[in-house]
C-alpha cells in the first residue's frame, strides 16, 4: 500500500488527507453558526 | 496618557522594528527578498494573514459596532471559511508549483501578457488608490482623541512602517506581524477581564449576558430572507464568500503572505488557522462592545463619544441645543440607571416579574436616551456636512481612556498601532512586489541581476510608501476622497476574482477572450453601480459572474470564427 502524495499529507494527527481537514472546517463553521444562532435565543 | 503609557507605546513598536530589522539583515536575492528564506511556519503565516486583514480600524471601531449594533456583524465573516477552503484546494497548489512571486504572473502562465497586466494593473490601481487611508484611519481617530498633531502621527508611523518594509521584505514583514499581533491580542483580552472586572458585584458575564439581550445587542445570526437586511446568514455566507475568495485568493497583500510558507502544507494550515478562527475573533471583539454596552448602563456617558467635534460645536454652533439635548439624555440614563439597578436586585432575589417589569422600564428609558443620541448625531451632522467620521469610532477609545490604568492604556494604544502598521506593511511589500515583478521587469527590464531587481524591489515599495503618507497628509482635507475610494476598491474586486476563476475552473477560455471579458465586465459594473442603489458587496457578485459568462460567449464567438484552436498552456 502507498501512502498519500507529500501534497496530500497534513502532517496533523487523526487527519489522512486534507479532505478530511476541509470537512472539519466546515464543521467547526457549523458549529460556531449554531452557537451564536443559540446565543442569538437569548434576546427577548 | 502618561510616561508609562508612551514608554509601552514607544518601546514596543519600536523594538519590534528594530528587532525584525536586525533578524533580516544582510544581502537577500529576489526570491529571498519577495517570499522569504522559505523557513516561514504555518503558526507565522496564519498570525501574518491575520494581522493583514485586521487594520486598526478592526480594532478601533469593531467593538463600537457592537457597542450600537450588537453581535449581528460577525456574519459578514461567515462566508470567509468557505473561501479559505477554496483558496487552500485550488489556488494555492496552482501558485506554489509554478513558483510564482504574484498572483498576477499565473495569469500570464495561463492566458497571456496583456491578461497579466489587467489583473496586476487593477490591483495597484485599487490597493495603490487607498494606499493612505490605512495609515490615515486610525491616525485622525487617536490624534482627535489623545490631542496629537495628525501629520506628526502619520508622518512617524509610516515612516516606521516603510523602514522595515524596505530594510527586510517578506521575512521582515512576516516577523513583525506575529509580534504585532500578539501585543493586539494580549491587549484586547486585557481590556476584556479589566471590563469584567470592572461590571457591577454580582452581574458578572451570565448578567451581562442577559442583560444585553434584553437590549436585542445578542441577535448574531439572523435567518431572514428580506434583501434590504444589510447582514443576514445569507449575505454572510454567499456575499461574504465571494468579498473573501477575491481578497484571500487574488488580492496580492494576502498572496504574498501565504506564499512565504516553507511548503504547501505550512501554508494551507496557515489559511486553515484563520478558517477557524477567524470568527470567533470578530465574534470576541463585537462581544467587547456590547459588554462596553452593559458597563455604560451602569456608568455616566458622554451624549456624543467624540468630545472634540462636540466641544466645537457647543463652542461654535448650537451650543443651547446641544446641551439641551445632552440633559435629556442623562436624565434618560439616570432614570435607566434606576430601574438597572432595581432589575438587578430582582434578579439576585429571583423574583421574575419584578424584573421583567424593571427591564421593560430601562428598555423604555434607553429607548429615550437613544433617540437624543440620534438626535444630536444629527445636529452635529448638520453643523459639519464634512465631518464623516463615525462616532462608533470612537467609543473603545473614549472607554480606554477615562477607564483603563496606565499602562493597560499603553498597551491599547500600542495594539492599535501595531494593527495600523501590520497590514500596512502587508500592503506596501505587496505593492512594492507587483510593481517590479508584474510592470518593471515585465515591460521595461527582463534580463537584469538579482541585485538589480532587489533594489528597485526596494525603492518601489519606499515610493508606495511616500505616496501613502501623502495621500494620507492630503485626506485630512477631503475626507469624502477616501469614501469614494473605498467604494472604487470594491468595485475592482468582483472582476478580478472572475479572472482567476475562469484561469482556474474555466479550461477551454483563452487570454484574448477573458481579457475583453473582464474590460467589458468592469465597464458594466461601473454602469451599474452609477445607475443602482444596491450594496457594493452585490459588484462582486456581478463582476465575477459577468466576466466568466462573457469570457465563455466570446471565446466560443472566437472558435466559431476559427481563432481558438491554440490549446490552452498547462497549469
Amino acid at each position: 500500500m502507498t501512502g498519500p502524495p507529500d501534497d496530500e499529507r497534513t502532517g496533523l494527527p487523526g487527519f489522512r488527507s486534507w479532505r478530511q481537514v476541509y470537512v472539519c472546517v466546515l464543521v467547526v463553521l457549523a458549529v460556531w453558526i449554531g452557537l451564536l444562532a443559540a446565543l442569538s435565543r437569548m434576546s427577548p | 496618557m502618561n510616561a508609562l503609557d508612551y514608554a509601552i507605546l514607544l518601546g514596543t513598536m519600536l523594538g519590534i522594528a528594530a528587532y525584525a530589522m536586525w533578524s533580516t539583515r544582510g544581502g537577500h536575492d529576489l526570491r529571498g527578498y519577495l517570499k522569504g528564506a522559505g523557513e516561514t511556519g504555518w503558526l507565522t503565516i496564519g498570525l501574518s494573514v491575520m494581522a493583514t486583514q485586521a487594520s486598526a480600524i478592526t480594532f478601533l471601531s469593531t467593538p463600537g459596532q457592537g457597542y450600537e449594533s450588537g453581535l449581528g456583524f460577525v456574519q459578514n465573516y461567515f462566508g470567509a471559511p468557505l473561501a479559505l477552503i477554496i483558496v487552500s484546494a485550488a489556488f494555492l497548489p496552482i501558485f506554489r508549483r509554478l513558483k510564482v512571486y504574484t498572483a498576477y504572473e499565473y495569469l500570464g502562465h495561463r492566458f497571456d501578457p496583456k491578461t497579466r497586466l489587467l489583473g496586476a494593473g487593477l490591483f495597484l490601481l485599487q490597493r495603490g488608490l487607498g494606499a493612505g487611508i490605512t495609515i490615515y484611519a486610525p491616525a485622525i481617530v487617536l490624534s482627535t482623541v489623545m490631542g496629537w498633531r495628525l501629520d506628526a502621527t502619520i508622518v512617524c508611523s509610516g515612516l516606521l512602517v516603510v523602514a522595515y518594509t524596505v530594510s527586510g521584505g517578506c521575512d521582515a514583514v512576516s516577523l513583525t506581524q506575529k509580534y504585532q499581533i500578539g501585543v493586539i491580542f494580549a491587549g484586547m483580552v486585557a481590556a476584556f477581564f479589566f471590563l469584567l472586572a470592572e461590571l457591577p458585584p454580582g452581574l458578572g458575564l451570565s448578567g451581562s449576558l442577559a442583560l444585553a439581550g434584553g437590549f436585542h445587542k445578542l441577535e448574531a445570526v439572523d435567518f431572514s430572507l428580506n434583501p434590504d437586511r444589510r447582514y443576514t446568514l445569507w449575505t454572510g455566507l454567499i456575499g461574504g464568500m465571494f468579498l473573501a475568495l477575491s481578497y484571500f485568493g487574488t488580492d496580492q497583500s494576502q498572496v504574498q503572505r501565504y506564499l512565504c510558507g516553507a511548503s504547501l502544507r505550512e501554508s494551507r494550515l496557515g489559511l486553515m488557522f484563520n478558517a477557524v478562527f477567524k470568527i470567533p475573533m470578530q465574534f470576541f471583539i463585537l462581544l467587547l462592545g456590547v459588554l462596553i454596552f452593559v458597563f455604560y448602563q451602569f456608568e455616566r456617558q458622554p451624549v456624543y463619544f467624540n468630545r472634540a467635534a462636540w466641544d466645537y460645536q457647543v463652542a461654535h454652533g448650537d451650543g443651547a441645543r446641544l446641551r439641551a439635548l445632552s440633559a435629556a439624555f442623562d436624565a434618560a440614563k439616570a432614570e435607566e440607571r434606576a430601574h438597572l439597578g432595581a432589575w438587578l436586585g430582582a434578579r439576585r432575589a429571583g423574583d421574575p416579574s419584578a424584573e421583567a417589569a424593571e427591564r421593560a422600564a430601562s428598555a423604555s428609558a434607553e429607548g429615550r436616551a437613544e433617540a437624543a443620541r440620534a438626535q444630536t448625531k444629527a445636529a452635529l451632522r448638520k453643523a459639519s456636512p464634512t465631518n464623516t467620521a463615525n462616532d462608533a469610532d470612537y467609543v473603545f477609545i473614549t472607554f480606554i481612556l477615562d477607564h483603563l490604568p496606565h499602562g493597560l492604556i499603553g498597551l491599547l494604544v500600542t495594539a492599535f498601532f501595531a494593527a495600523a502598521l501590520s497590514s500596512k506593511a502587508g500592503e506596501l511589500n505587496a505593492l512594492g512586489t507587483t510593481t517590479t515583478v508584474d510592470i518593471y521587469r515585465h515591460l521595461a527590464r527582463r534580463e537584469a541581476t538579482d541585485a538589480h531587481y532587489v533594489m528597485m524591489s526596494k525603492l518601489f515599495t519606499a515610493l508606495w510608501g511616500f505616496v501613502a503618507i501623502a495621500f494620507a497628509l492630503f485626506a485630512n482635507l477631503a475626507e469624502n476622497l477616501i469614501q469614494a475610494i473605498n467604494i472604487l476598491g470594491s468595485v475592482f474586486y468582483g472582476v478580478v476574482l472572475g479572472l482567476f476563476l475562469v484561469a482556474f475552473f474555466l479550461k477551454g477560455v483563452r487570454g484574448t477572450a477573458v481579457f475583453w471579458a473582464a474590460l467589458a465586465s468592469q465597464a458594466l459594473v461601473f454602469g451599474l453601480y452609477f445607475t443602482l442603489t444596491i450594496s457594493y458587496l452585490w459588484y462582486n457578485i456581478i463582476g465575477c459572474a459577468a466576466c466568466m459568462a462573457l469570457s465563455l460567449a466570446l471565446q466560443a464567438a472566437i472558435n466559431l470564427g476559427g481563432g481558438g484552436r491554440t490549446p490552452a498552456p498547462r497549469t
